[in-house]
């Protein structure tokens, strides 16, 4: 948000921002669309009850609900700049150079996101038109396989100007016409059928009624799906285990995929086991992951992207430390982030001594098994 | 407003407008004042404007209008002295309603009464004198009452008069508070909101007992008691509850209090009817503002605004309609007592809801104004500004009803001048007439499309459509263009000529689409879209051709191959399957035609070769595809099947032969299915005519779940599918699946002289065009060899061909462009493990549900086995349990083959798995 954007112009381009008309957004808020263009004018102010009911539409996280319910009811445009709650239109995260190396948790932003390449030309080369195919990665836990599906939606729209100045960009001719949903199971509220189905029409942009089963979520997919949309499953062990998400459930999303949508809909997934494995979990052998037919198993990086990823420190390390964390981290990409994390820790606090190698070995011990696994299949 | 904002000319007239017409307008000028449009008159003081318009108004403009019937009264020869006290009477009745409302409800409201009060007030006196005074007057009141009227019957017209101008007012300043006030919330019928009307006209109604009760103090009491209570009731400003101010209130009422008082003594000393009426307009007036201040101030704490504009209007009006009483009363003799009550409630509902009749009062005019406003602009010179600004819908924001010149006038501007005519255009959006501008938008937008001559044209036509974001049918239909438009600039930016096509083959199919939908459908925008349509399809089709015809060398080679998800006719790729094809054809076409059962292992493409045989069986086939994986097989009862199977039916007979068939009747398939059904199938008949409909059942083992769990009941759907068979010649039955009808024992038990075509491993040469000429233009080229070694691995199987030769384009893309455009056998042989990656889930599925763990063993021995095959003799060593029957079903089922004696496998990239495995 743009400090000094009053309510109403905000609230048009969020709107347009999440592929909402106005005739809809009224529909979900449950007002007039007059209230909509009014308050989209500065003509009005929304009532506390209508600021309420635009959260949910507008995705606006819970716990920002309060501050954005009196920046809309206090809103002019001398206010904004003060009590905007800080709900971009699109999240984007912020990153530090100073600090380019990110421990135990996903890479988001595509600048800090190395290697990979020819999988990611692979993949985005089956989305290019449709049917879009589908798409699985399988590798142990901490392989990478979240962010790679972090960067599969973030890559292709991401402004150029924030990545880095020799990564690709272009990736997909006309991404900003493909929707991503992002889907991680391991939300429990995810695992919940109605919720799960809701959530997915909410992100398609297509009507979502107040109850929603498979057959309806079907009729409104099938009727209503008119751009190319990529669904990216995290965790999809947890999904198989639910109980909710039934063979019925996977059956109906392979039926839907199939044969209702003109081939608008395609999947990936990510697991860390095997799809053997996965196959008889189900029991009832849904053949939804037949669908499957590129399987990428996520390993470690190749030595050029590794070597590169080491090299985005902001200070150089020496020749030796470079090779001693190429040699135990294996290339494995959150392996070499936690090794390198701990040596420019050690070097920006003026430490030259090999101390910081005992931290950076206790840091990565529970991830060491990653070192067993080999790069084929498993 | 700054201060430096010069005062708009005739700002009261302006004023005047803005409430009876625009009263958002009259919101945002006191606030740009810099005074909040709620507050009462004291902080008016501070903004010179504000200050101005209130001399106007409670000053300069009510004696204008006394001045404008003193002039009145003049020429009808009424006696000066009472042509004085009329004009003071005017004066002190307008300024003393418009002071106390202002003070005590919002400058707003004093200010719109003292406006519209001053000029009504007038008026009433010169009619009152007209009809006391002039010959005319007698007259009329003995047309009235059919005899000659004495002189206190005219008196009490004259008081009638009043009586109905205050109940008019009172009426009007209710509505003018709500009109006024900045955003009063929405009035929900509670019990807190009727009580608080209720309390507030009871405890008005208890002062007014007490007054009158004491009737010696009466005159200097209501004054200061009102002038007291206003000062307490005053919201927002404490700081004048001092004794002082007190002191100030007390004085003030009084000083008028005494003013009544004084002129009723004068008056009945003196006996003049001059002065009685003054008297009693002072005492009105002053009744009046305290009958609305006090309910509107009780109100108004209660239950906010609008209850406060509720209990004032009803206030003030119950006061009206009780003088009106009196008068009546008074002229008892006459026999319009009750008309006059009446009359005066009358008035107060005219006053009340002003905003409903005026703008049809008005409407005539207006439209007749708009009329010389379009012709106007029509001749204007495009740098003036356009004549549309004095439009209505700019100025009169309570006129209800529609504009019907408006979007052609709308039009007219944005054609002339396109970005102001969008400002206008969303201007309207916000106001009453926001259908007008809607329909303005559209056949703007309508014309932009019609104006696309080239497909670059079409693709940047998106971006300037308005209408996508409105609702109704044609929204829908410009929103479905404007995505049209968009995937034509996707189209546009593919790098690849072929995938160019692609796009653009698909858009002509939904262009087609359009059309079809707009033949059939009656609305009235289905002749301006019709030829709009066709130019499009025509522009794209020739932008294809004109591509296929400039084929340029590819500098990678794009890959062709779609994997895990069938093919549908818009994918070129599908290759063979000819054979089957016609079979198939000759089967349906002859006289008995038995059931038909294409049968073949998973990822053989079935579903794809059914996907595609609507295209190569003639046109009086009509394909019914039913994915049984789909809905179908999960309903919970025989309505819900066969509502799936309908809905289905009805979709591919509508996508791949363009026909209608009729919708399944819900109602009657949840009392009772299977004749339902059947009644459907009968209209369905009668739709096909001449023409027969092949009903393809995909994956037609799934329904053995349905009968296991008892939500089907299997006899009596597989009795109605014999039924179907044998009783209704005009459909054929196919069904499609990985098992033999001779493994599902109840299947075989009903469809009998079922003809099972088996889908096996494509023909040598279909394979090697799947391989080498998947697509037209394919530009990468094998070695007679390396084609070899990809027959031999995947031994055409189509599925295994389309991994292979993804991965195989995939590694000459990674080469140099010397060696990219020819693959060599080493290549092929090199890929295996890549292509066991990534088919993984092909090849689990294989292993893991399609086949007992005894038998993945048994491949195991056979994977690993040296030359590749085994005996049994070997077998059995190694596997003491009975294995004979294993390798009979693993041949059945394709994975293995006898060669002289020993068992092998039939493709070579599984025995790669299970021996890698």
């Amino acid at each position: 948000m743009q400090p000094g954007m009053s309510f109403g112009t905000w609230l048009k381009q969020r709107r347009k921002a999440l592929d909402l008309t106005q005739d809809e957004l009224a529909q979900r808020v449950g007002c007039s669309v007059w209230t909509i263009i009014k308050i989209e004018a500065d003509a009005r102010r929304p009532s506390r009850q209508i600021a309420e009911r635009l959260i949910a539409p507008l995705e606006i996280a819970s716990a920002d609900g309060e501050q954005f319910i009196r920046w809309a009811r206090t809103s002019d445009t001398s206010a904004a700049s003060q009590s905007a709650p800080a709900v971009a239109p699109i999240a984007t995260e912020t990153y530090a150079t100073s600090q380019p190396f990110i421990v135990g948790l996903p890479i988001q932003h595509p600048r800090l996101f190395w290697g990979r390449t020819a999988e990611l030309v692979r993949i985005y080369q089956v989305w290019q038109q449709p049917p879009l195919q589908n798409v699985a990665l399988i590798g142990p836990k901490r392989s990478g396989k979240t962010s790679l599906l972090y960067q599969l939606k973030a890559l292709p729209t991401h402004p150029p100007a924030e990545l880095r100045p020799e990564q690709r960009h272009q990736w997909l001719p006309a991404a900003e016409r493909y929707r991503w949903i992002f889907v991680d199971f391991q939300d429990a509220r995810l695992l919940r059928r109605e919720r799960l189905l809701r959530y997915l029409l909410r992100q398609m942009g297509l009507d979502s009624p107040a109850s929603c089963d498979i057959e309806l979520f079907m009729d409104i997919v099938a009727d209503q799906l008119e751009q190319p949309t990529l669904i990216l499953m995290d965790e999809v062990g947890s999904a198989i285990a639910a109980p909710e998400l039934d063979q019925r459930f996977w059956d109906s999303l392979r039926s839907l995929a199939s044969h209702y949508v003109g081939g608008l809909l395609g999947f990936a997934l990510a697991a860390h086991e095997h799809p053997a494995q996965l196959a008889a979990a189900q029991s009832n052998g849904s053949p939804f992951f037949n669908l499957f037919g590129h399987t990428y198993h996520v390993g470690p990086l190749d030595e050029h992207a590794a070597r590169a990823l080491i090299a985005s420190a902001p200070l150089e390390f020496a020749a030796e430390d470079v090779e001693w964390i190429l040699a135990q981290s294996g290339a494995w990409p959150s392996l070499v982030q936690a090794l390198s994390y701990v040596r420019l820790m050690a070097l920006q606090q003026g430490d030259h001594s090999h101390a910081w190698r005992i931290t950076a070995l206790q840091q990565i011990a529970p991830f060491r098994y990653l070192l067993e696994h080999s790069h084929g299949r498993v | 407003m700054a201060a430096s904002e010069p005062l708009p000319r005739w700002i009261s007239l302006r004023a005047l407008g803005w409430m009876l017409a625009q009263p958002s307008a009259w919101r945002s000028y006191v606030e740009r004042a810099g005074v909040h449009v709620d507050s009462s008159l004291w902080p008016w003081r501070r903004a010179p404007q504000l200050r101005r318009l209130l001399l106007h108004t409670l000053v300069l403009w009510p004696l204008l209008w006394s001045a404008g019937y003193g002039l009145v009264a003049w020429l009808n020869h009424v006696v000066s002295v009472d042509i004085w006290f009329g004009m003071l009477s005017i004066f002190i009745t307008s300024a003393v309603l418009g002071l106390m409302l202002g003070l005590v409800v919002s400058g707003s409201v004093g200010v719109g009464v003292a406006l519209i009060g001053a000029p009504l007030n007038a008026l009433m006196f010169s009619a009152a004198k007209l009809l006391i005074v002039q010959p005319v007057g007698p007259q009329l009141v003995q047309l009235i009452l059919g005899r000659q009227p004495q002189q206190s019957q005219t008196a009490w017209l004259g008081l009638a008069l009043y009586c109905l101008l205050l109940a008019f007012m009172a009426g009007l300043a209710g509505q003018l508070t709500l009109q006024l006030s900045a955003a009063p919330p929405p009035l929900r019928p509670s019990g807190r909101l009727v009580g608080a009307i209720s309390l507030g006209i009871l405890i008005t109604g208890g002062v007014y007992v007490l007054t009158i009760g004491i009737v010696g103090l009466g005159m200097l009491t209501i004054g200061g008691g009102a002038l007291l209570s206003m000062w307490l009731c005053w919201p927002g400003a404490p700081r004048w509850r001092t004794p002082g101010s007190v002191a100030l209130g007390l004085a003030l009422g009084g000083g008028y209090g005494m003013l009544i008082g004084s002129t009723r003594a004068f008056a009945a000393q003196s006996g003049s009817v001059a002065l009685g009426s003054l008297a009693a307009c002072i005492t009105g007036a002053l009744w009046a503002s305290i009958f609305f201040v006090l309910p509107y101030s009780i109100g108004q704490r209660l239950a906010g605004t609008r209850a406060g504009a509720i209990a004032g209007g009803l206030g003030m009006g119950a006061m009206c309609v009780g003088g009106m009483e009196v008068v009546a009363t008074q002229a008892s003799s006459s026999p319009w007592g009750g008309a006059l009550v009446a009359a005066s409630l009358g008035c107060l509902l005219l006053g009340a809801l002003y905003p409903l009749w005026r703008p049809v009062l008005t409407y005539p005019l207006q439209a007749a104004w708009h009329q010389v406003l379009y012709r106007a602009d029509e001749s204007r010179a495009v740098a003036t500004p356009p004549w549309l600004r004095w439009h209505s819908v700019f100025w009169d924001a309570q006129q209800w009803l529609a504009w019907p010149g408006l979007p052609e006038h709308l039009v007219l501007i944005a054609e002339q001048q396109p970005e102001l005519g969008q400002q206008l255009i969303e201007q309207v959006l916000v106001s009453r007439q926001r259908a007008a501008a809607k329909r303005a938008q559209i056949e703007l937008d309508v014309r932009q499309l019609q104006r696309c001559t080239s497909v670059a044209e079409i693709a940047q036509a998106h971006q300037r459509l308005g209408a996508s974001e409105l609702a109704g049918p044609i929204s829908a239909l410009l929103r479905s263009l404007s995505r049209i438009s968009q995937d034509v600039a996707s189209a546009l930016e593919q790098s690849s000529s072929y995938n160019q096509r692609l796009a653009l083959t698909a858009l002509e199919d939904r262009l087609d689409g359009l059309m079809r939908e707009l033949t059939r459908s009656d609305a009235p925008y289905a002749d301006r879209c019709g030829p709009l349509l066709s130019s499009w399809r025509a522009l794209l089709s020739a932008h294809s051709s004109a591509l296929a015809a400039a084929v340029q060398a590819q500098q990678l080679i794009i890959s062709p191959y779609v994997i895990g998800v069938p093919l549908t006719p818009q994918q070129a790729i599908f290759v063979g399957r000819t054979d089957v094809s016609a079979s198939v054809e000759q089967l349906i076409t002859s006289e008995r035609c038995p059931p038909l059962l294409i049968y073949g292992q998973r990822r053989m493409g079935k579903t794809s070769l059914l996907n595609n045989l609507g295209r190569m069986l003639p046109s009086t086939i009509v394909p019914m595809f039913v994915d049984l994986q789909g809905p179908a097989a999960h309903a919970s009862s025989h309505s819900g099947f066969f509502h799936s199977l309908a809905r289905a039916m009805r979709a591919t007979a509508q996508r791949q032969r363009g026909l209608s068939l009729p919708t399944i009747d819900s109602a009657a398939l949840q009392a009772d299915a299977f004749p339902a059904f059947d009644a459907w199938l009968d209209a369905v008949e009668e739709q096909l005519g001449q023409r027969t409909a092949l009903l393809m059942l995909d994956e037609f083992e799934t329904l053995e779940h349905p009968f296991a769990e008892q939500r089907l009941d299997s006899s009596a759907v597989l009795a109605f599918l014999r039924h179907l068979i044998q009783h209704r010649p005009r459909f054929k039955l196919l069904l499609s699946g990985s098992h033999t009808l001779g493994e599902l024992q109840r299947w075989s038990n009903y469809l009998i002289n079922v003809v099972t075509l088996k889908l096996s491993y494509l023909q040598p040469a279909e394979a090697r065009q799947l391989i080498e000429q998947p697509v037209p233009e394919f530009a990468l080229r094998y070695t007679a060899d390396a084609c070899d070694r990809v027959l031999a691995l995947t031994r055409g199987h189509p599925a295994l061909i389309q991994l292979l030769c993804a991965e195989i384009v995939a590694l000459k893309n990674s080469q140099p462009a010397a060696s990219r455009w020819l693959v060599q056998p080493a290549e092929v042989a090199a890929l295996i493990p890549t292509v066991l990656e990534r088919g993984s889930f092909f090849f689990a599925d294989l292993e893991h549900n399609q086949l007992s763990a005894s038998e993945q063993a048994l491949l195991r021995s056979i994977a690993a086995a040296p030359g590749l095959q085994a005996t049994l003799a070997t077998l059995q060593a190694a596997h003491p349990a009975p294995i004979e029957p294993l390798l009979r079903r693993l041949v059945q089922h394709d994975i293995l083959e006898k060669h002289a004696e020993a068992y092998r496998f039939q493709v070579e990239l599984f025995r790669h798995w299970f021996s890698a495995g």
